[in-house]
């Protein structure tokens, strides 16, 4: 009886130091994150803005010279897009709650580099995702908003949707909302002054009007003139040519850059891999050979090819380096993003 | 000195996991035994109280024999049970470990479902309690057991250790599920209805069948949740066929016990049906029942 009262007993003990530990060591989950993210921007000087998570802080830093901190935030925001402000050392980034609900709300800032100072530009209700601007439409912000927040299934997560183009007139100070879509999803949005246009990738699905249909639907590059934004026109790529995410339009060599799965590794998770496909020769070209998650082409104003290799995809903590390829020769090299 | 003799077999029956009719058997069979080696050592010259000491120490050490007599009723039931227990323990204790120090988790619920779990079986089996109706009491034991160390499989494993806590976990679970078999077919009273093949046929089928119908209806509600935005209160008809399978299962036992032995295998075809009437419910009425 002795020795059963001891064994209870020392299960009781084991059992309470392990919920001590428990409560001790448990690190929350918003302070999980470390290290490089996928978010990124490349300025006309060559200048690369990043974010990364420092125990689960997002921080912003710009790699010009040196590496320097720009801005960080409580362990509870994240900061969805960066950009690098062409001609100018400014930076824009918006920053929303890390968990989203029904009522988060993002706030757009504009760092002046050679202050540090941090000024918020304008807050809007509702989850910004990304920001795009081009030096030829001077001073039109653009960037993807979406209206509600839920999750279609109790086991997914929640996730922004009715997404439209929106724009903000830095001299202004206006906003205005460009596209009256409400789409299930946009991502990629890029813009060209040159053609009065923005870019997105979204659902194909004009014509999807049953369930089967939908559930077919591939991801396609659509443009929108500024001019009539009602009227998204789909970039023309092969037929055949599978679901396409992040991209980015390379108008001097007529080609379209775009992230595609490549295949499975030996775990069956999708390798996605970044490809070409030219307009005039009709010809599409995989770019990378990384069999990992290769992300957010980007292409820098000395002509190459930048772009976020995720080395852990669909594991626990991504693990990002960045990547920039010379297009001319493919040649490629890791760009470092520490000192 | 019949009191004596009493107590003592209590204490080797205590070691046994019997039944409580094989029990009564055990009980009546020792105590007789002793009191003819009382009479024996009577015979040659020692008296009562003499006597009685020594056909209980002749007997042996009344734990040593019970575990004896366990060993040979019910062979290496004592060994699993405990190998099952005392690995879930150690092996809930490391996983909740290094879940909190390599990602930072702390799955308190699931430690204290896995040692209260574990701690039952091993106490239960270090010292059988005998007023419990104990293969009743272990079965749901062992199945509840089960479903808390699978759902150890569903932890987020991202550690050098993964490999090794998954494999482990899953030994542990399908040693559950063989003890599952065991205790309901074979450590089962020798009965003319349980020593009889068609009834561990139809304990092998039906438990076997339980298991599809379980995983199926898991798989069901898993895809359901995943895809499905609305209806949720369909979701209860997925159970159906699993109740259906236990009151189907239920009266097979019980027209087997009443020797109608075959409407008892007849019913055999129903439960075979069960999967398909579960595909179709998923078909037809849950997932029909989804916007």
């Amino acid at each position: 009886m002795k020795r059963m009262i001891g064994l209870a007993v020392g299960i009781l003990i084991v059992t309470s130091v392990c919920i001590f530990f428990g409560f001790t060591f448990q690190v929350p989950e918003e302070e999980k994150q470390q290290g490089v993210t996928g978010i990124f921007d490349v300025s006309d000087t060559g200048d690369i803005g990043f974010v990364t998570y420092e125990d689960g802080k997002p921080t912003l830093y710009v790699k010009s010279n040196g590496i320097r901190q720009v801005a960080q935030l409580p362990p509870n925001q994240e900061i969805s897009d960066v950009i690098m402000m062409p001609g100018q050392k400014k930076v824009l980034y918006v920053n929303s709650d890390k968990t989203l609900s029904e009522t988060s709300k993002s706030i757009v800032h504009e760092v002046d580099l050679s202050t540090g100072s941090d000024e918020v530009l304008f807050e809007k209700d509702a989850i910004i995702t990304e920001l795009a601007l081009d030096v030829a439409l001077e001073n039109q912000l653009f960037y993807l908003q979406a209206d509600i927040y839920l999750n279609y299934s109790p086991v997914a997560s929640a996730y922004p949707h009715e997404f439209d183009v929106h724009s903000y007139d830095l001299k202004e100070k206006t906003q205005k909302q460009l596209t009256d879509l409400k789409k299930y999803n946009m991502t990629s949005l890029q813009v060209s002054g040159k053609e009065k246009s923005v870019y997105i990738q979204m659902d194909d699905d004009a014509d999807a009007n049953t369930a089967e249909e939908v559930f077919e639907t591939k991801q396609r590059i659509f443009q929108i003139p500024l001019a009539q934004p009602d009227q998204p026109k789909k970039l023309f790529i092969p037929k055949d040519t599978e679901d396409l995410y992040d991209f980015v339009l390379v108008p001097a060599h007529s080609l379209l850059i775009y992230q595609a799965v490549s295949g499975t590794n030996s775990k069956g998770t999708y390798e996605y891999e970044l490809f070409s496909y030219n307009w005039e020769t009709k010809e599409a070209k995989q770019l990378t050979f990384q069999k990992n998650y290769a992300a957010r082409p980007l292409l820098g104003d000395d002509g190459q090819l930048y772009y976020m290799m995720d080395y852990n995809f669909a594991g626990r903590s991504p693990e990002y380096e960045l990547f920039r390829m010379n297009l001319e020769d493919g040649e490629t090299e890791q760009v470092q993003l520490t000192e | 000195m019949k009191h004596s003799f009493e107590r003592f077999v209590k204490k080797v029956i205590q070691e046994t996991d019997c039944s409580r009719e094989e029990r009564e058997d055990l009980f009546e069979e020792l105590v007789i035994h002793l009191e003819c080696a009382c009479e024996d050592f009577k015979g040659n010259g020692y008296n009562e109280e003499e006597a009685a000491q020594l056909a209980m120490r002749n007997f042996g050490d009344g734990k040593y024999v019970g575990r004896t007599l366990q060993h040979a009723m019910y062979p290496f039931r004592r060994e699993m049970l405990l190998t099952l227990s005392i690995g879930s323990l150690i092996l809930t204790y490391a996983i909740f470990l290094s879940q909190l120090f390599v990602m930072g988790d702390s799955h308190i619920g699931w430690l204290l479902l896995g040692v209260l779990t574990s701690s039952s079986i091993l106490f239960l089996t270090l010292r059988p309690v005998a007023s419990l109706n104990r293969r009743a009491v272990m079965n749901t034991l062992l199945v509840v057991h089960g479903f808390v160390m699978a759902a150890g499989l569903l932890l987020d494993f991202d550690s050098p250790y993964s490999m090794i806590f998954a494999t482990l976990d899953t030994l542990i679970v399908l040693l559950a599920v063989v003890l599952i078999f065991r205790t309901t077919i074979y450590d089962v009273p020798a009965t003319e209805v349980n020593l009889r093949t068609g009834t561990k046929f139809i304990h092998y089928f039906n438990l076997s069948m339980g298991i599809l119908l379980t995983l199926g209806t898991l798989f069901f509600l898993y895809a359901f949740l995943i895809f499905a935005s609305d209806g949720y209160w369909v979701l209860w008809k997925l159970f159906v066929p699993l109740a259906f399978w236990g009151i189907v299962y239920a009266v097979q036992l019980i027209l087997l016990n009443y020797g109608r032995k075959k409407i008892a295998y007849s019913f055999t075809a129903v439960q075979l049906l069960m999967p398909v009437v579960l595909f179709v419910f998923w078909i037809l009425v849950v997932r029909g029942g989804a916007s």
